[in-house]
């Protein structure tokens, strides 16, 4: 059987006819200083907003979520100091990197 | 800093049913790319920016690599270019293409649905989808990709997977297939805010908790590896309630743009879709980085994730009279809560405390959230 050419995309002429045409954001934390802020934010005062942790949810939605932001930040706390009471070598290692959309 | 992405063609080789760009025959020739360049300087200086970054986007961009190797030279040579990435399905990757990127440090951002990629992405009749062994069309994209997958595990050990209605109903299966294929921490996005109805949320909520289920067992047993959406509800929880969140929900028009193969510059490759907000000289950065500010949205006033959500797309809002859609809202509310039960049940995992501090490391707060593809 005779084998299909395929055209690529490449060969289709182009048909649209185009018209001529003559951050803002801060400074990194540290870990040390993160964790600092997270003992704060457990606390509900320095640089984070307390009025929002524990804050219940008045919006209609589909669902009744619960989000326990103290008891988040003290679990947080809690993996964040535990990883590195572990020396560097002893921790998973990972070449991945963050791309967050 | 300035995210530029380079729109080299609207034309791709696969239909993936949920991409909004228009796939029309367009190419950037290198005049247009040249043209563009004190354009370029010109919006960065009106952003408020003085360096950017660059992201070769389609369509598939790996269709124009001759505009690649064109613009490659002179982005490595401009002091103002931090950094250069190409966001591509990698099906026409090749040996010397792959070794261009590579010498050339132009990082891969793999768009690749996993599984389910045979059902979303289906082959269309071209040349490019060939196996060039055998001249035939691959059967399926999986195939195409097992073909490359040397190739391509050399390039990035990452991908970013669309979750869109059509797919939700796989997400388990799919995380298990992108481990199994090598990719521990594939970046799940949620895409289009804008085409979710209440049972498509529905579903999606039943099919997160499924697919958190799995992951937490995953990490209990000891298996290194993540889920680009709980990732990043865990790491937009702690940033926002400890730092306040970003002044963004995304880069589009108000800190970059795609330049399209037209020459014209658009908030992003949504907006350039429907011609809509050209970035010409009228274009008022400021009004843009303040109306669309996440913190200044009435809507999120009363909301649970004020402190911590960035409000979902840019262009859905203001096709929604400038407010964040109720679905998107609903789809973070499911997200955030299944990435907070994943923090609350895997406090005491040394694999996830490991992967929490290697995250916050290596994000810190000043790379967050500039990639969208939705």
């Amino acid at each position: 059987m005779e084998k299909k050419q395929y055209k690529s995309l490449m060969a289709i002429p182009v048909k649209v006819e185009m018209a001529p045409v003559e951050h803002m954001s801060d400074r990194v934390l540290t870990t040390e200083e993160l964790q600092i802020q997270i003992d704060e934010a457990t606390k509900g005062k320095a640089k984070v907003d307390s009025k929002y942790v524990e804050y219940s949810n008045e919006a209609g939605h589909l669902y009744e979520y619960k989000f326990n932001y103290t008891r988040f930040l003290e679990n947080m706390s809690y993996i964040i100091k535990q990883a590195k009471s572990r020396p560097q070598d002893a921790r998973y290692k990972n070449s991945h990197e963050m791309i967050i959309q | 800093m300035f995210t530029l992405e380079i729109s080299v063609t609207e034309k791709c080789n696969l239909g993936c049913p949920y991409c909004y760009v228009a796939n029309r025959p367009t190419f950037m020739m290198p005049e247009t790319f040249d043209n563009a360049i004190p354009e370029l300087y010109d919006l960065m200086k009106r952003s408020g920016d003085t360096e950017y970054h660059v992201s070769f986007f389609g369509g598939e961009p790996l269709l124009n690599w001759d505009l690649i190797t064109h613009a490659v030279p002179f982005l490595k040579s401009d002091r103002k270019c931090k950094g250069i990435n190409i966001i591509t399905n990698l099906t026409m990757i090749d040996e010397d293409k792959a070794k261009y990127l590579k010498e050339n440090g132009v990082g891969v951002s793999w768009s690749f649905d996993g599984m389910s990629s045979n059902d979303t992405r289906p082959l269309l009749p071209l040349m490019e989808n060939t196996n060039p062994e055998t001249g035939e069309l691959f059967d399926g994209i999986l195939a195409m990709y097992n073909y490359k997958k040397d190739i391509i595990m050399d390039l990035t050990n990452g991908c970013k997977v669309m979750i869109w209605p059509g797919n939700v109903k796989d997400m388990t299966e799919n995380f298990d297939f992108l481990l199994e294929y090598g990719i521990e921490h594939p970046d799940f996005s949620i895409v289009r805010d804008d085409v979710w109805t209440e049972a498509d949320i529905r579903e999606y909520r039943t099919e997160l908790i499924r697919l958190t289920d799995s992951y937490i067992a995953k990490l209990k047993a000891g298996i290194p590896c993540s889920v680009g959406f709980l990732r990043l509800a865990i790491l937009d929880t702690l940033y926002g309630l400890v730092k306040g969140k970003r002044p963004f929900g995304c880069f589009a028009g108000t800190n970059g743009g795609v330049l399209m193969s037209s020459g014209e510059f658009y908030p992003c490759a949504r907006f350039a879709s429907k011609k809509i907000m050209l970035m010409d000289e009228n274009y008022n950065f400021k009004y843009y980085q303040d109306q669309f500010n996440p913190k200044h949205f009435d809507k999120c006033e009363p909301c649970d994730l004020k402190q911590v959500c960035n409000a979902g797309c840019t262009y859905s809002q203001i096709m929604n009279d400038n407010k964040p859609l109720d679905s998107i809202c609903e789809l973070f509310h499911i997200t955030y809560e299944q990435g907070m039960r994943v923090v609350e049940e895997c406090r005491e995992e040394k694999v996830f405390q490991d992967l929490i501090l290697h995250y916050i490391e290596s994000v810190g707060v000043e790379n967050e959230g500039v990639e969208c593809r939705n």
